[in-house]
Protein backbone atom coordinates (compact mmCIF):
# COMPACT_ATOMS: atom_id res chain seq x y z
CA UNK A 1 0.00 0.00 0.00
CA UNK A 2 1.16 3.50 -0.75
CA UNK A 3 2.63 5.27 2.24
CA UNK A 4 1.14 8.61 3.17
CA UNK A 5 3.22 11.65 4.03
CA UNK A 6 2.11 13.43 7.20
CA UNK A 7 3.53 16.57 8.77
CA UNK A 8 2.46 17.61 12.23
CA UNK A 9 3.70 19.49 15.24
CA UNK A 10 4.56 16.77 17.73
CA UNK A 11 5.73 17.78 21.21
CA UNK A 12 6.63 21.25 19.96
CA UNK A 13 8.63 20.14 16.93
CA UNK A 14 7.61 20.07 13.29
CA UNK A 15 7.78 16.39 12.39
CA UNK A 16 7.28 14.66 9.06
CA UNK A 17 6.66 10.95 8.78
CA UNK A 18 5.43 8.30 6.38
CA UNK A 19 2.71 5.90 7.45
CA UNK A 20 0.25 3.42 5.99
CA UNK A 21 -3.00 5.11 4.95
CA UNK A 22 -5.08 3.12 7.40
CA UNK A 23 -2.49 3.14 10.21
CA UNK A 24 -3.69 4.25 13.61
CA UNK A 25 -2.02 7.32 15.04
CA UNK A 26 -0.92 5.08 17.92
CA UNK A 27 1.06 2.79 15.61
CA UNK A 28 2.44 5.70 13.60
CA UNK A 29 3.65 7.47 16.76
CA UNK A 30 5.25 4.30 18.11
CA UNK A 31 6.66 2.75 14.93
CA UNK A 32 7.23 5.66 12.54
CA UNK A 33 7.97 8.55 14.92
CA UNK A 34 9.60 6.48 17.68
CA UNK A 35 7.50 7.78 20.55
CA UNK A 36 7.04 4.50 22.42
CA UNK A 37 5.85 6.28 25.57
CA UNK A 38 2.41 6.08 23.95
CA UNK A 39 1.15 2.65 25.01
CA UNK A 40 -1.35 0.27 23.50
CA UNK A 41 -3.67 -1.34 26.00
CA UNK A 42 -6.92 -2.35 24.33
CA UNK A 43 -6.80 -0.74 20.90
CA UNK A 44 -10.51 0.04 21.13
CA UNK A 45 -10.69 3.27 23.12
CA UNK A 46 -11.60 1.71 26.45
CA UNK A 47 -8.37 1.87 28.47
CA UNK A 48 -6.81 5.27 27.71
CA UNK A 49 -3.20 4.02 27.73
CA UNK A 50 -2.66 5.59 24.29
CA UNK A 51 -4.05 9.02 25.32
CA UNK A 52 -2.53 12.01 23.58
CA UNK A 53 -3.50 15.64 23.16
CA UNK A 54 -4.68 16.30 19.60
CA UNK A 55 -5.07 20.05 19.09
CA UNK A 56 -5.31 20.35 22.91
CA UNK A 57 -8.08 17.74 23.22
CA UNK A 58 -7.41 14.46 25.01
CA UNK A 59 -7.94 11.61 22.56
CA UNK A 60 -7.21 7.91 22.25
CA UNK A 61 -4.54 7.71 19.56
CA UNK A 62 -5.68 4.15 18.76
CA UNK A 63 -8.96 5.62 17.46
CA UNK A 64 -7.36 8.19 15.17
CA UNK A 65 -6.18 7.45 11.64
CA UNK A 66 -2.61 8.74 11.39
CA UNK A 67 -3.19 10.78 8.19
CA UNK A 68 -5.84 12.77 10.08
CA UNK A 69 -3.18 14.62 12.08
CA UNK A 70 -1.61 16.27 9.04
CA UNK A 71 -1.22 19.90 10.06
CA UNK A 72 -2.36 19.23 13.64
CA UNK A 73 -0.65 19.58 17.01
CA UNK A 74 0.04 16.43 18.99
CA UNK A 75 1.38 16.15 22.54
CA UNK A 76 2.45 12.82 24.02
CA UNK A 77 3.86 11.96 27.45
CA UNK A 78 7.33 12.63 26.02
CA UNK A 79 6.30 16.28 25.57
CA UNK A 80 5.22 16.97 29.15
CA UNK A 81 8.62 17.72 30.69
CA UNK A 82 10.20 20.92 29.43
CA UNK A 83 13.78 22.14 29.58
CA UNK A 84 14.86 19.25 31.77
CA UNK A 85 12.14 19.95 34.33
CA UNK A 86 9.45 17.40 35.03
CA UNK A 87 5.86 18.59 34.70
CA UNK A 88 4.32 18.95 38.20
CA UNK A 89 2.09 15.98 37.37
CA UNK A 90 5.12 13.81 36.66
CA UNK A 91 6.79 14.99 39.87
CA UNK A 92 3.68 14.30 41.94
CA UNK A 93 3.13 10.86 40.35
CA UNK A 94 6.72 9.98 41.31
CA UNK A 95 6.49 11.28 44.86
CA UNK A 96 2.97 10.00 45.40
CA UNK A 97 3.86 6.49 44.19
CA UNK A 98 1.09 6.78 41.61
CA UNK A 99 2.60 4.14 39.36
CA UNK A 100 3.80 0.59 39.47
CA UNK A 101 4.18 -1.21 36.15
CA UNK A 102 3.92 2.10 34.33
CA UNK A 103 1.93 1.09 31.26
CA UNK A 104 -1.13 3.20 32.10
CA UNK A 105 0.98 6.08 33.45
CA UNK A 106 1.57 8.00 30.19
CA UNK A 107 -2.16 7.99 29.44
CA UNK A 108 -3.08 9.10 32.95
CA UNK A 109 -0.53 11.93 32.83
CA UNK A 110 -1.81 13.21 29.48
CA UNK A 111 -5.50 12.96 30.50
CA UNK A 112 -4.72 14.71 33.80
CA UNK A 113 -2.89 17.47 31.94
CA UNK A 114 -5.94 17.98 29.72
CA UNK A 115 -8.06 18.34 32.86
CA UNK A 116 -5.73 20.78 34.65
CA UNK A 117 -5.30 22.87 31.50
CA UNK A 118 -9.02 23.65 31.50
CA UNK A 119 -9.71 23.36 35.22
CA UNK A 120 -6.79 24.29 37.48
CA UNK A 121 -8.76 23.62 40.68
CA UNK A 122 -10.75 20.40 40.21
CA UNK A 123 -12.58 18.58 42.97
CA UNK A 124 -11.79 14.93 43.63
CA UNK A 125 -15.04 13.99 41.86
CA UNK A 126 -14.07 16.04 38.81
CA UNK A 127 -10.68 14.30 38.71
CA UNK A 128 -12.34 10.90 38.94
CA UNK A 129 -14.72 11.68 36.07
CA UNK A 130 -11.95 13.18 33.94
CA UNK A 131 -9.86 10.03 34.39
CA UNK A 132 -12.74 7.59 33.92
CA UNK A 133 -11.41 6.79 30.46
CA UNK A 134 -8.10 5.57 31.86
CA UNK A 135 -7.74 2.11 33.36
CA UNK A 136 -5.05 1.06 35.85
CA UNK A 137 -4.78 -2.59 36.79
CA UNK A 138 -2.05 -2.51 39.45
CA UNK A 139 -1.50 0.75 41.32
CA UNK A 140 -5.12 1.49 42.11
CA UNK A 141 -6.76 4.80 41.51
CA UNK A 142 -6.45 6.44 44.91
CA UNK A 143 -2.78 7.39 44.66
CA UNK A 144 -3.28 8.56 41.09
CA UNK A 145 -6.21 10.82 42.04
CA UNK A 146 -4.30 12.21 45.02
CA UNK A 147 -1.24 12.90 42.90
CA UNK A 148 -3.33 14.82 40.36
CA UNK A 149 -4.87 16.90 43.15
CA UNK A 150 -1.37 17.52 44.60
CA UNK A 151 -0.09 18.60 41.19
CA UNK A 152 -3.04 20.94 40.73
CA UNK A 153 -2.26 22.54 44.08
CA UNK A 154 1.43 22.86 43.23
CA UNK A 155 0.60 24.43 39.88
CA UNK A 156 -1.80 26.93 41.45
CA UNK A 157 0.84 27.87 44.01
CA UNK A 158 3.38 28.27 41.21
CA UNK A 159 1.01 30.45 39.19
CA UNK A 160 0.24 32.64 42.24
CA UNK A 161 3.95 33.08 42.89
CA UNK A 162 4.56 34.05 39.28
CA UNK A 163 1.76 36.64 39.46
CA UNK A 164 3.19 38.10 42.66
CA UNK A 165 6.64 38.39 41.17
CA UNK A 166 5.12 40.14 38.19
CA UNK A 167 3.30 42.58 40.48
CA UNK A 168 6.51 43.56 42.36
CA UNK A 169 9.22 44.01 39.79
CA UNK B 1 -8.78 4.36 61.95
CA UNK B 2 -6.38 7.28 62.10
CA UNK B 3 -4.60 8.15 58.92
CA UNK B 4 -1.49 10.26 59.10
CA UNK B 5 0.07 11.95 56.14
CA UNK B 6 3.63 11.41 57.25
CA UNK B 7 4.91 7.83 57.46
CA UNK B 8 6.48 7.06 60.81
CA UNK B 9 10.10 6.10 60.52
CA UNK B 10 10.95 3.17 62.70
CA UNK B 11 14.41 3.61 64.28
CA UNK B 12 16.87 0.93 63.36
CA UNK B 13 15.42 0.20 59.90
CA UNK B 14 16.78 1.50 56.66
CA UNK B 15 13.67 1.27 54.46
CA UNK B 16 10.72 0.23 56.60
CA UNK B 17 8.50 3.24 57.18
CA UNK B 18 10.09 5.36 54.45
CA UNK B 19 8.49 6.36 51.16
CA UNK B 20 11.16 5.90 48.52
CA UNK B 21 10.70 6.99 44.93
CA UNK B 22 10.69 4.00 42.58
CA UNK B 23 14.10 3.44 40.99
CA UNK B 24 12.45 3.13 37.56
CA UNK B 25 9.89 5.88 38.23
CA UNK B 26 11.60 8.70 36.31
CA UNK B 27 11.80 6.66 33.10
CA UNK B 28 8.17 5.64 33.46
CA UNK B 29 6.71 9.13 34.02
CA UNK B 30 8.66 10.56 31.10
CA UNK B 31 7.72 7.79 28.67
CA UNK B 32 11.37 6.78 28.25
CA UNK B 33 11.03 3.39 29.91
CA UNK B 34 11.45 0.58 27.39
CA UNK B 35 8.99 -2.27 27.75
CA UNK B 36 9.28 -5.41 25.64
CA UNK B 37 6.84 -4.14 23.05
CA UNK B 38 8.78 -0.87 22.76
CA UNK B 39 11.97 -2.47 21.46
CA UNK B 40 12.83 -2.66 17.78
CA UNK B 41 16.05 -4.50 16.93
CA UNK B 42 17.61 -5.27 13.55
CA UNK B 43 16.27 -8.50 12.10
CA UNK B 44 13.71 -8.82 14.85
CA UNK B 45 11.03 -11.42 14.32
CA UNK B 46 7.48 -10.57 15.21
CA UNK B 47 4.82 -12.90 16.49
CA UNK B 48 1.10 -12.58 16.76
CA UNK B 49 -1.35 -14.44 18.97
CA UNK B 50 -4.66 -15.53 17.53
CA UNK B 51 -7.16 -15.69 20.36
CA UNK B 52 -10.46 -17.49 20.27
CA UNK B 53 -13.39 -15.13 19.86
CA UNK B 54 -15.48 -17.61 21.90
CA UNK B 55 -14.98 -18.52 25.54
CA UNK B 56 -15.07 -22.27 26.33
CA UNK B 57 -15.08 -23.40 22.71
CA UNK B 58 -13.39 -26.41 21.12
CA UNK B 59 -10.82 -25.63 18.40
CA UNK B 60 -11.63 -27.75 15.36
CA UNK B 61 -9.09 -26.23 13.00
CA UNK B 62 -7.15 -23.04 12.39
CA UNK B 63 -6.67 -21.68 8.89
CA UNK B 64 -3.05 -20.55 8.78
CA UNK B 65 -2.91 -19.89 5.05
CA UNK B 66 -2.89 -16.09 5.35
CA UNK B 67 -0.13 -16.21 7.97
CA UNK B 68 1.96 -18.70 5.99
CA UNK B 69 1.69 -16.50 2.93
CA UNK B 70 3.47 -13.62 4.69
CA UNK B 71 7.13 -13.16 3.77
CA UNK B 72 9.59 -15.12 5.93
CA UNK B 73 6.88 -16.59 8.06
CA UNK B 74 7.56 -19.66 10.18
CA UNK B 75 5.70 -21.79 12.65
CA UNK C 1 -16.80 9.73 -4.77
CA UNK C 2 -19.16 7.83 -2.45
CA UNK C 3 -21.50 7.10 -5.35
CA UNK C 4 -18.70 5.46 -7.33
CA UNK C 5 -17.53 3.28 -4.48
CA UNK C 6 -20.29 1.17 -2.94
CA UNK C 7 -18.31 -0.04 0.05
CA UNK C 8 -16.84 3.36 0.93
CA UNK C 9 -17.64 4.52 4.45
CA UNK C 10 -17.72 7.99 5.86
CA UNK C 11 -16.49 8.60 9.40
CA UNK C 12 -16.42 11.43 11.89
CA UNK C 13 -14.57 10.46 15.06
CA UNK C 14 -14.00 6.84 14.00
CA UNK C 15 -14.56 5.68 17.59
CA UNK C 16 -16.88 2.95 16.30
CA UNK C 17 -15.35 2.40 12.86
CA UNK C 18 -11.83 1.53 14.03
CA UNK C 19 -12.89 -1.05 16.65
CA UNK C 20 -15.25 -2.58 14.06
CA UNK C 21 -12.43 -2.90 11.53
CA UNK C 22 -10.19 -4.42 14.19
CA UNK C 23 -12.91 -6.88 15.06
CA UNK C 24 -12.85 -8.13 11.49
CA UNK C 25 -15.60 -6.22 9.67
CA UNK C 26 -14.80 -6.15 5.96
CA UNK C 27 -12.45 -3.34 4.99
CA UNK C 28 -14.23 -0.62 3.05
CA UNK C 29 -12.76 0.37 -0.28
CA UNK C 30 -12.34 3.90 1.01
CA UNK C 31 -12.74 5.69 4.31
CA UNK C 32 -13.80 9.31 4.01
CA UNK C 33 -13.06 11.73 6.85
CA UNK C 34 -15.91 14.23 7.14
CA UNK C 35 -14.21 16.54 9.63
CA UNK C 36 -12.48 18.51 6.91
CA UNK C 37 -15.85 19.98 5.87
CA UNK C 38 -16.52 23.06 7.99
CA UNK C 39 -20.30 22.69 7.78
CA UNK C 40 -20.07 19.26 9.38
CA UNK C 41 -18.14 20.45 12.43
CA UNK C 42 -19.96 23.63 13.41
CA UNK C 43 -22.72 24.55 15.85
CA UNK C 44 -24.86 27.65 15.54
CA UNK C 45 -28.15 29.33 14.80
CA UNK C 46 -29.34 29.73 11.23
CA UNK C 47 -32.76 30.89 10.03
CA UNK C 48 -34.09 30.78 13.58
CA UNK C 49 -33.12 27.18 14.37
CA UNK C 50 -30.06 25.40 15.68
CA UNK C 51 -27.83 23.64 13.18
CA UNK C 52 -25.37 21.07 14.53
CA UNK C 53 -22.82 19.61 12.12
CA UNK C 54 -23.11 15.82 12.12
CA UNK C 55 -19.39 15.30 12.79
CA UNK C 56 -19.02 17.97 15.49
CA UNK C 57 -17.20 16.44 18.49
CA UNK C 58 -19.67 16.12 21.37
CA UNK C 59 -17.29 17.95 23.71
CA UNK C 60 -18.08 21.06 21.66
CA UNK C 61 -21.76 20.63 22.48
CA UNK C 62 -21.18 20.26 26.24
CA UNK C 63 -18.93 23.31 26.10
CA UNK C 64 -21.53 25.37 24.22
CA UNK C 65 -23.22 27.52 26.89
CA UNK C 66 -26.23 28.63 24.83
CA UNK C 67 -27.03 25.19 23.42
CA UNK C 68 -26.56 23.57 26.86
CA UNK C 69 -28.88 26.16 28.44
CA UNK C 70 -31.61 25.66 25.87
CA UNK C 71 -31.39 21.87 25.52
CA UNK C 72 -29.76 20.57 28.71
CA UNK C 73 -31.15 17.06 28.20
CA UNK C 74 -29.79 16.73 24.67
CA UNK C 75 -26.39 18.07 25.69
CA UNK C 76 -26.21 15.79 28.76
CA UNK C 77 -27.06 12.79 26.58
CA UNK C 78 -24.33 13.74 24.10
CA UNK C 79 -21.93 14.17 27.06
CA UNK C 80 -22.59 10.62 28.24
CA UNK C 81 -21.00 9.06 25.16
CA UNK C 82 -17.79 7.51 26.50
CA UNK C 83 -14.88 9.09 28.31
CA UNK C 84 -13.29 12.52 27.84
CA UNK C 85 -11.04 10.82 25.28
CA UNK C 86 -14.09 9.65 23.32
CA UNK C 87 -15.91 12.97 23.76
CA UNK C 88 -13.14 14.67 21.77
CA UNK C 89 -14.15 12.52 18.78
CA UNK C 90 -17.70 11.24 19.18
CA UNK C 91 -20.48 13.02 17.28
CA UNK C 92 -24.26 13.06 17.00
CA UNK C 93 -23.99 11.87 13.40
CA UNK C 94 -21.80 8.94 14.36
CA UNK C 95 -23.87 8.06 17.41
CA UNK C 96 -27.03 7.98 15.27
CA UNK C 97 -25.65 6.23 12.17
CA UNK C 98 -23.70 3.58 14.08
CA UNK C 99 -27.27 2.53 14.88
CA UNK C 100 -26.63 1.00 18.29
CA UNK C 101 -29.95 0.46 20.07
CA UNK C 102 -28.26 1.90 23.19
CA UNK C 103 -26.98 5.15 21.61
CA UNK C 104 -27.42 7.81 24.30
CA UNK C 105 -28.03 10.86 22.14
CA UNK C 106 -30.81 9.31 20.06
CA UNK C 107 -33.76 9.36 22.53
CA UNK C 108 -32.77 12.92 23.45
CA UNK C 109 -32.73 13.93 19.77
CA UNK C 110 -36.09 12.24 19.19
CA UNK C 111 -37.92 14.02 22.03
CA UNK C 112 -36.56 17.32 20.72
CA UNK C 113 -37.85 16.47 17.21
CA UNK C 114 -34.39 16.83 15.70
CA UNK C 115 -34.23 16.56 11.91
CA UNK C 116 -31.37 14.96 10.00
CA UNK C 117 -30.20 16.60 6.79
CA UNK C 118 -28.98 13.81 4.51
CA UNK C 119 -26.78 14.53 1.51
CA UNK C 120 -25.88 12.50 -1.54
CA UNK C 121 -24.41 13.21 -4.92
CA UNK C 122 -27.80 14.37 -6.14
CA UNK C 123 -28.85 16.76 -3.37
CA UNK C 124 -30.14 16.76 0.18
CA UNK C 125 -33.25 15.56 1.96
CA UNK C 126 -34.39 16.27 5.51
CA UNK C 127 -36.04 13.61 7.67
CA UNK C 128 -36.93 13.22 11.36
CA UNK C 129 -34.18 11.35 13.24
CA UNK C 130 -36.70 8.59 13.94
CA UNK C 131 -36.56 7.71 10.23
CA UNK C 132 -32.80 7.10 10.12
CA UNK C 133 -32.22 3.97 12.22
CA UNK C 134 -34.04 0.82 11.08
CA UNK C 135 -32.40 -1.82 13.26
CA UNK C 136 -29.18 -2.66 15.13
CA UNK C 137 -26.36 -1.47 12.86
CA UNK C 138 -28.80 -0.67 10.04
CA UNK C 139 -29.99 2.67 8.71
CA UNK C 140 -32.28 3.92 5.96
CA UNK C 141 -29.37 5.75 4.31
CA UNK C 142 -28.96 4.78 0.69
CA UNK C 143 -25.63 4.15 -1.05
CA UNK C 144 -23.63 7.37 -1.19
CA UNK C 145 -25.80 9.11 1.40
CA UNK C 146 -24.63 10.49 4.71
CA UNK C 147 -25.94 12.81 7.41
CA UNK C 148 -24.56 16.32 7.02
CA UNK C 149 -26.15 18.15 9.91
CA UNK C 150 -29.01 18.22 12.37
CA UNK C 151 -31.69 20.88 12.62
CA UNK C 152 -33.33 21.69 15.90
CA UNK C 153 -36.13 24.25 16.37
CA UNK C 154 -35.75 26.78 19.19
CA UNK C 155 -37.59 25.64 22.27
CA UNK C 156 -40.97 27.25 22.92
CA UNK C 157 -41.38 29.07 26.25
CA UNK C 158 -42.09 26.70 29.13
CA UNK C 159 -40.21 23.78 27.61
CA UNK C 160 -37.69 21.49 29.26
CA UNK C 161 -35.90 18.30 28.23
CA UNK C 162 -34.00 15.60 30.10
CA UNK C 163 -32.17 12.36 29.42
CA UNK C 164 -31.37 9.75 32.04
CA UNK C 165 -29.35 6.59 31.63
CA UNK C 166 -29.16 3.49 33.79
CA UNK C 167 -25.77 1.78 33.86
CA UNK C 168 -24.45 -0.53 36.60
CA UNK C 169 -21.40 1.67 37.14
CA UNK C 170 -20.81 5.41 37.26
CA UNK C 171 -19.07 5.95 33.94
CA UNK C 172 -17.88 4.20 30.82
CA UNK C 173 -20.67 1.76 30.15
CA UNK C 174 -23.44 1.11 27.66
CA UNK C 175 -27.00 1.98 28.64
CA UNK C 176 -29.14 -0.78 30.17
CA UNK C 177 -32.00 1.65 29.62
CA UNK C 178 -31.97 5.28 28.47
CA UNK C 179 -34.95 7.61 28.74
CA UNK C 180 -35.45 11.00 27.14
CA UNK C 181 -38.35 13.31 27.88
CA UNK C 182 -39.50 16.76 26.86
CA UNK C 183 -42.54 18.66 28.10
CA UNK C 184 -44.05 22.09 27.55
CA UNK C 185 -46.03 23.61 30.42
CA UNK C 186 -48.23 26.68 29.93
CA UNK C 187 -48.91 29.53 32.36
CA UNK C 188 -51.74 27.58 34.04
CA UNK C 189 -49.49 24.59 34.70
CA UNK C 190 -51.10 22.53 31.96
CA UNK C 191 -48.92 20.33 29.78
CA UNK C 192 -49.46 21.36 26.17
CA UNK C 193 -46.88 19.13 24.50
CA UNK C 194 -44.88 16.08 25.59
CA UNK C 195 -42.61 13.45 24.17
CA UNK C 196 -40.95 10.40 25.75
CA UNK C 197 -38.44 8.12 24.03
CA UNK C 198 -36.48 5.10 25.27
CA UNK C 199 -33.13 3.64 24.28
CA UNK C 200 -31.62 0.14 24.72
CA UNK C 201 -35.00 -1.55 25.19
CA UNK C 202 -35.74 -2.51 21.56
CA UNK C 203 -33.89 -2.90 18.22
CA UNK C 204 -34.25 0.87 17.72
CA UNK C 205 -35.10 3.76 20.02
CA UNK C 206 -38.80 3.67 20.96
CA UNK C 207 -41.16 6.62 20.97
CA UNK C 208 -43.70 6.16 23.78
CA UNK C 209 -46.81 7.81 22.38
CA UNK C 210 -49.02 6.59 25.24
CA UNK C 211 -46.82 8.44 27.73
CA UNK C 212 -47.21 11.65 25.73
CA UNK C 213 -50.97 11.14 25.66
CA UNK C 214 -51.02 10.72 29.46
CA UNK C 215 -49.07 13.96 29.90
CA UNK C 216 -50.77 16.31 27.47
CA UNK C 217 -53.66 18.07 29.22
CA UNK C 218 -52.44 17.08 32.70
CA UNK C 219 -51.76 19.83 35.22
CA UNK C 220 -48.68 20.05 37.43
CA UNK C 221 -49.21 20.13 41.19
CA UNK C 222 -48.50 23.27 43.20
CA UNK C 223 -45.74 21.54 45.15
CA UNK C 224 -42.45 23.32 44.31
CA UNK C 225 -40.71 22.98 41.93
CA UNK C 226 -43.89 21.60 40.34
CA UNK C 227 -44.35 18.09 39.09
CA UNK C 228 -47.06 15.83 37.78
CA UNK C 229 -49.07 13.86 40.30
CA UNK C 230 -48.52 10.18 40.99
CA UNK C 231 -51.43 9.13 38.82
CA UNK C 232 -49.98 10.80 35.70
CA UNK C 233 -46.47 9.57 36.44
CA UNK C 234 -47.68 6.02 36.98
CA UNK C 235 -49.40 6.18 33.60
CA UNK C 236 -46.10 7.37 32.05
CA UNK C 237 -44.18 4.54 33.70
CA UNK C 238 -46.71 1.90 32.66
CA UNK C 239 -46.70 3.21 29.10
CA UNK C 240 -42.90 3.12 28.98
CA UNK C 241 -42.74 -0.43 30.36
CA UNK C 242 -45.35 -1.57 27.87
CA UNK C 243 -43.55 0.03 24.92
CA UNK C 244 -40.35 -1.95 25.57
CA UNK C 245 -39.28 -4.91 23.48
CA UNK C 246 -35.99 -5.63 25.21
CA UNK C 247 -33.49 -8.47 25.11
CA UNK C 248 -31.86 -10.49 27.90
CA UNK C 249 -28.14 -9.91 28.04
CA UNK C 250 -25.33 -9.56 30.55
CA UNK C 251 -26.45 -5.99 31.32
CA UNK C 252 -29.99 -6.88 32.28
CA UNK C 253 -32.95 -9.19 31.83
CA UNK C 254 -36.13 -8.41 29.94
CA UNK C 255 -38.12 -7.98 33.15
CA UNK C 256 -35.47 -5.74 34.69
CA UNK C 257 -35.25 -3.53 31.60
CA UNK C 258 -39.03 -3.17 31.49
CA UNK C 259 -39.21 -2.07 35.10
CA UNK C 260 -36.24 0.29 34.85
CA UNK C 261 -37.68 1.82 31.66
CA UNK C 262 -40.80 2.80 33.60
CA UNK C 263 -38.86 4.28 36.50
CA UNK C 264 -36.44 6.18 34.27
CA UNK C 265 -39.22 7.55 32.04
CA UNK C 266 -40.99 8.87 35.12
CA UNK C 267 -37.82 10.48 36.46
CA UNK C 268 -36.92 11.96 33.07
CA UNK C 269 -40.39 13.50 32.81
CA UNK C 270 -40.04 14.95 36.31
CA UNK C 271 -36.61 16.42 35.51
CA UNK C 272 -37.90 17.86 32.21
CA UNK C 273 -40.93 19.32 34.01
CA UNK C 274 -38.79 21.17 36.55
CA UNK C 275 -36.78 22.63 33.69
CA UNK C 276 -39.92 23.55 31.76
CA UNK C 277 -41.30 25.44 34.74
CA UNK C 278 -37.99 27.21 35.31
CA UNK C 279 -37.92 28.14 31.62
CA UNK C 280 -41.51 29.46 31.82
CA UNK C 281 -40.51 31.77 34.70
CA UNK C 282 -37.40 32.92 32.83
CA UNK C 283 -39.50 33.69 29.79
CA UNK C 284 -42.20 35.60 31.74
Amino acid sequence: MARTHVSANINGEEVEFLCDQDASLLNALRDDVGLTGVKEGCGTGDCGACSILLDDRVTCSCLVFAPEVDGATVVTVEGLASGGHLHPLQQCFLEGAALQCGVCTPGFLVAAKALLDRNPDPTETEVRYALAGNLCRCTGYDKIIRSVLDAAEAMRAGAAEATEEGAHP
Amino acid sequence: MTVTDEPTTTPGYKWVGTRPVRPDGLEKVTGKARFGADLALPGMLEGAVLRSPHPHARIRSIDTAAAAAMPASGP
Amino acid sequence: MLAGSPSARVFAGATDVIPQLRAGRPEPEALVDLKGIERLVSVGLADGHWVIGAATPTVRLTEHPELAAEFPGLVEAAGLIGSDQIQSRSSLGGNLCNASPAADSVPAMIVNRVRAVIASGTGTRTVPVTDVVTGPGRTSLGPGEFVVEFELDRRPSGTGDAYLRMIPRTEMDIAVVGAGARVTIDADGVCTAASVALGAVAPTAVVVDAAATALVGATVTDRAPGAFGDEVLTAVADAASAACDPIDDKRGTVAYRRQVAGVLAKRAVTAATARAIANRTEGA
